[in-house]
């Protein structure tokens, strides 16, 4: 089969999945809503309680964990093509933290001047996923034959570690109501109630997968190592860095919505590769729109299971994602 | 041509790897590259490859020094096969081969009928064709090696017609190719060697595509190559054909081992290692 028609396949294959939980998400949850009166126009929306749960509670959660769960899907592929290991993904390497402690500064002291019209949180978020990417990026120049498992598994233990660290000292700094909404946040929570952090992360979102588009072809090349891939004619320092860029706008994007939310950087690219091969070409597309519905699925989970106590999905994509990379850990070689 | 003149290189400024290297490769050459561990074999195989860059001396391209092409016009006619391949992810033979087609294609172009009969074409060359959909990982190491030859094929050719034609020629087109090949069988078994072996020599009698080979096997080169430069930390001790450059006392000098050379009944020329040279030290 031609790749124009795998291509076909997978986009619209993936993209009726995505619709599929898009349009089953908002009309599912604690308080049941009727669609028809939703978009009975001739009630004022002020009256309309259908309505007003439907357009402001579920379709912006719904649309963030799109958004989110797209953006860590992509980033996860970005970072293990980039890297030549499956493991890596913003959450094992700690670029989630760094962003996190990024977005935490900017929440807890009430930043807001945006950066180039990109508002104060994801910009920050953003910061701090650099920050931690330039560290990972750094230890991957020193070491020529690239990052084993084991020193890539460590460096992100220990970047977490510290990031976490420093976002506790700034709690310290906040107000008891802060905390426990930062604290919750750092859950991964999907929560937002609004559709303002989706739309003040779009910039840094399209930035993102505009690179993600030119980058699908030299992560092939660079799964052969990076001299091999030289010698067929890539640009191989102009790639690693447009994919560690792009990964931590990605990344910088989905903390700034819903947190450090884990584990679907590493499920998403894994079965997408089961099932549509290893080509990025494939794989960036397929990740991007399953972990869109994984994500959102997995938040109709959390806000169903215990209704109506809405957990964070942070919570449900760790016991789905902790055993799933514990898994890979033994069957790899 | 490619041209080599009076190269020096060093991976750090004040250590020099490369000093004074001089060599040419005219198209449809098989060139050996001999040296001990350690003597430079490799890193000159990636300044004529172009990944690396002289700090003195020039490397030319049919007489244009290879700076002056950008990184693809570079790759669409000199492909390297390194001594292994592994692969991060578990792509199908038929996708290693093709992405020898990287420089032919746009940032956005998807490969087209043209690139992938190149492909099969390459990978029929090197009797892999049949291996075509299967996961390379699950490849013998000769196999492995066969199926990088193909992707180094698939590379250099240019279609008529194609982009590779039109752009980035500031030299004229009159070469095959170059295949540069590092240790190409250092991790096969003794009949996966012969087969690469004859493999290469096939591919430059069938498509008068230049060969340039760094090894420490001095059997290999000695049936392999025409010429052979025997390369001792940096410098060049003998450069020519191989039957005047291969001599019992250029072994001893470049690895410090006393040989016999004879002719065999083949017509082959063997090299018998005896014992280590007295002193035990190369050019002690």
């Amino acid at each position: 089969m031609t790749l124009e028609r795998r291509f076909a396949r997978t986009l619209l294959g993936f993209g009726a999945l995505l619709l599929a939980t898009l349009v089953f998400a908002p009309i599912v949850g604690s308080t049941p809503i009727s669609l028809r009166r939703v978009f009975d126009f001739s009630v004022p929306f002020a009256d309309n309680t259908d309505a007003q749960i439907f357009f402001i509670a579920r379709l912006p959660r719904t649309l963030a964990g799109a958004c989110v769960g797209a953006l860590f899907a992509a980033a996860g592929v970005v970072f293990q093509g980039l890297l030549r290991n499956p493991l890596a993904t913003p959450f094992t390497l700690g670029v989630s933290t760094g962003a996190a402690l990024g977005a935490v500064l900017a929440i807890t002291f009430n930043w807001s001047i945006g950066i180039a019209g990109i508002s104060a949180v994801p910009a920050a978020a953003f910061a701090g996923s650099l920050v931690a990417v330039a560290i990972v990026y750094a230890l991957a120049q020193a070491r020529h034959r690239g990052l084993s498992t084991t020193v890539l598994l460590l460096a992100g233990v220990t970047m977490n570690a510290f990031f976490s660290a420093m976002v506790l000292f700034v709690q310290y700094f906040a107000s008891f109501a802060d905390t426990y909404r930062t604290l919750r946040w750092l859950m991964g929570d999907l929560d937002v109630s609004s559709y303002q952090p989706i739309l003040a992360a779009l910039p840094t979102t399209i930035a993102a997968f505009a690179i993600f588009a030119w980058l699908a072809r030299p992560l092939n090349l660079l799964s052969l190592g990076p001299d091999s891939a030289e010698s067929r004619g890539l640009d191989v320092t102009r790639a690693q860095r447009g994919a560690f860029l792009s990964a931590s706008l990605a990344t910088g994007a989905a903390v700034s919505i819903g947190g450090p939310i884990g584990f679907v950087g590493i499920i998403i690219p894994h079965l997408v590769r089961l099932l549509v091969g290893p080509d990025h070409r494939l794989v960036l597309p397929a990740a991007a729109l399953f972990g869109a519905a994984f994500l959102v699925g997995c938040d109709l989970i959390a806000r169903t299971i215990l209704a109506p106590v809405e957990l964070p999905v942070g919570i449900i994509t760790a016991l789905i994602g902790g055993p799933f990379f514990l898994w890979l850990l033994i069957r790899r070689p | 041509m490619l041209q080599a003149a009076d190269v020096w290189f060093g991976y750090e400024a004040a250590v020099p790897v490369l000093r004074g290297i001089s060599l040419a490769v005219v198209p449809g050459a098989i060139v050996g590259i001999l040296g001990p561990n350690g003597s430079g074999k490799t890193t000159l195989l990636r300044l004529l490859a172009g990944t690396r860059h002289p700090q003195r001396g020039a490397i030319t391209l049919n007489g244009a020094p290879l700076g002056r092409f950008s990184r693809a016009a570079l790759a669409r006619r000199m492909a390297v096969v390194p001594q292994e391949t592994h692969l991060a992810f578990d792509y199908t033979v038929a996708e290693v081969a093709m992405m020898g087609r990287y420089p032919h294609l746009g940032a956005f172009e998807i490969e087209g009928p043209s690139d992938i009969e190149v492909v099969d074409e390459a990978l029929d060359a090197t009797g892999t064709l049949p291996l075509k959909h299967r996961p390379f990982a699950t490849l013998s190491g000769g196999e492995k090696q066969r199926v990088v030859i193909a992707a180094a094929l698939a590379q250099i050719v240019r279609l008529p017609g194609h982009r590779s034609l039109h752009e980035g020629g500031q030299a004229e087109e009159t070469d095959e190719g170059f295949l540069l090949l590092d240790e190409p069988t250092a991790s096969l078994d003794l009949a996966y060697q012969l087969e690469i072996a004859a493999l290469l020599k096939r591919l430059r009698d069938e498509r008068h595509v230049a060969i340039v080979i760094s090894t420490h096997d001095l059997a290999l080169a000695a049936t392999l190559c025409e010429r052979i430069a025997l390369i001792r930390t940096g410098e060049i001790v003998a450069e020519g054909p191989t039957a005047e450059a291969l001599t019992r006392e250029r072994i001893r000098q470049v690895y410090g081992v006393e040989a016999d050379i004879f002719t065999h009944a083949s017509g082959q020329r063997i090299i018998v290692p005896i014992r280590r040279a007295p002193n035990g030290r190369p050019d002690a």
